[in-house]
């Protein structure tokens, strides 16, 4: 008797194992599955992330073209960037300025390229890559602006290259 | 002896079931509760991705409003930004909003400002389940403010939709109004009325909560009046009145409307500050264009070096009426209209300046 106890007991044991055994086996599967959804989600996230920084800096009203104090689409003013670019040259010892476009910006660098009809030549206009390089990964975005000098009345073409560097 | 065995062997198959059910229970509840928790975080991630992807794309289009569907949830709204459960907040400058907004439809509402060069865009978020009463004034002031906000309904995919709930009242009809369901409600006041002693007994609204229950009065006579600074008072309903709670200033139409949309003067102040900062920057940009535009004025027409020395004079004087300020848990500069009225009028003159250089065919200074 018991001896048949003991068999009975194992019985219930065994059952337990591998009842455990596929509930686990079940959760690793998921966890996968989930782990990979999750990256999809982050990736999808990261390019929307992406796509605002872009919207934000071709909108960015420092260096936006107006005519009659309405915004131009995708147009810089030249004598804007040239004073823009100036203003973030000084900013050393401004915690301000730097706060309030890494605040903005965030981790990224927004480079514009000039293209026609002058020589190519690139302006750095934002740059704060992450530190870390195993995090040095970016997302890369492109624009087509033009600029417009008001002083010669005349419109160059260029690109804007945004680089969005997510925490990883 | 055998009848004993065998009962023990059933009670220790009860115990042995029992312990067993026990850690199986407890093992399916963690995996919930967990599950419950990663489900809400992504819920709350996943809003704050696309509520911040939404915001951009409404500030990048000027002077546009739209109802926007969302998940059925709160968003609370501080000087931080939009927070939504867990998440972080949405950073979002310039922004005017109740402190809570109720889903799951959200309206915006951007809207430039300009001093008198557009500075930045200010953004207005609220839900067509907060209600905006606006009060008639004897000027017509508030009457204007409410033909100026969006419309009342929205067509979309043909099909007539809520938009922008709002009120056009006479003070005398305060007190019939009729209770809809609405979490907040927003009285809008001009020019003479003063909330606390106008002839009104507030009507109980079920389901508003004493806080949410409150009150603007913006200062002005005139609709041209709310180009310029003034005054704004908030207040909230005690008993069957409203009482004043704080009270500030706006600088330019797009900041007075802001003061409807922000329920608590400390965000609103919050937000105007913000606003400031990025004057003082985009000033200092048309300061150092207009410089550059003076150097280069002695090869154009006659005349076009005085429009532009006048307004680089202004634009130094705006740049000194606003210091360096660096929004931390403790703003750096009180709110006043000392500082607004001279930024305004200083902005005045530039636009002068402007409009100057434009008749000489001049390139604009903005």
């Amino acid at each position: 008797m018991n001896k048949k106890a003991q068999v009975k007991m194992f019985e219930s044991i065994a059952v337990l194992i591998i009842f455990f055994f596929l509930l686990s086996f079940g959760f690793t599967f998921y966890g996968k599955m989930q782990k990979i959804s999750n990256e999809k989600k982050i990736r999808k996230s990261m390019d929307i992330d992406a796509v605002s920084l872009a919207i934000k800096a071709s909108n960015l009203p420092e260096l936006q073209c107006s005519t009659k104090n309405v915004a131009e689409p995708n147009c810089y003013d030249e004598l804007k960037l040239v004073a823009f670019r100036q203003m973030l040259q000084n900013k050393e010892g401004n915690n301000f300025l730097t706060d309030h476009y890494y605040q903005l910006f965030g981790f990224s660098t927004i480079k514009l390229h000039i293209i026609y009809p002058v020589e190519k030549y690139e302006i750095m206009l934002y740059d704060r890559p992450r530190t870390n390089e195993t995090e040095s990964a970016g997302i890369l975005t492109l624009l087509p602006i033009s600029i417009f000098n008001p002083k010669t009345n005349m419109h160059k073409f260029g690109y804007l290259n945004v680089t969005y560097y997510p925490s990883q | 002896m055998r009848n004993k065995k065998g009962a023990i062997e059933i009670q220790f198959n009860w115990i042995f079931i029992l312990i067993v059910g026990a850690i199986i229970l407890v093992f399916f509840l963690t995996i919930i509760n967990k599950q419950k928790t990663i489900a809400e975080d992504q819920i709350s991630s996943s809003i704050k991705i696309n509520l911040g992807a939404i915001l951009t794309g409404a500030r990048a289009a000027t002077s546009t409003a739209s109802r926007i569907n969302i998940p059925d949830i709160d968003i609370i709204f501080d000087c931080d930004g939009y927070i939504v459960g867990k998440a972080n907040a949405i950073r979002s400058k310039h922004s005017f909003s109740p402190d809570l907004i109720k889903g799951p439809v959200i309206i915006s509402w951007t809207k430039d400002w300009y001093m008198p060069y557009r500075v930045t865009n200010f953004l207005y978020v609220t839900t067509p389940f907060v209600r905006y009463i606006f009060i008639k004034d004897a000027n017509g002031v508030v009457e204007e403010i409410y033909n100026t906000f969006p419309n009342r309904t929205i067509i979309d995919q043909g099909e007539s939709k809520a938009f922008f709930t709002k009120d056009l009242i006479d003070v005398k009809e305060v007190a019939n109004i009729k209770d809809l369901n609405h979490y907040k409600v927003r009285f809008i006041f001009a020019g003479s009325i003063d909330p606390e002693t106008a002839e009104f007994t507030l009507p109980n609204l079920g389901g508003v909560k004493r806080k949410d229950y409150t009150a603007v009065k913006i200062s002005a006579t005139s609709y041209d009046d709310l180009e310029g600074v003034g005054e704004l008072i908030f207040y909230e309903k005690a008993g069957d009145y409203f009482r004043e709670t704080d009270r500030t200033v706006y600088l330019g139409e797009a900041s007075a409307f802001g003061a409807i949309f922000a329920d608590k003067a400390e965000t609103y102040n919050c937000n105007m500050q913000r606003a400031l900062n990025t004057l003082q920057i985009v000033n200092s940009i048309y300061l150092d264009r207009t410089g550059r535009l003076y150097d280069n004025s002695f090869s154009l027409s006659d005349g076009c070096d005085s429009p532009y020395l006048g307004a680089k004079g202004n634009m130094q004087e705006i740049n000194s009426s606003i210091p360096w300020i660096r929004i931390g848990n403790t703003p750096a500069l009180t709110i006043n209209s000392l500082i607004y009225s001279k930024i305004y009028s200083k902005a005045s003159r530039i636009k002068g300046w402007n409009e100057q250089a434009l008749k000489l065919s001049c390139p604009a200074i903005y």
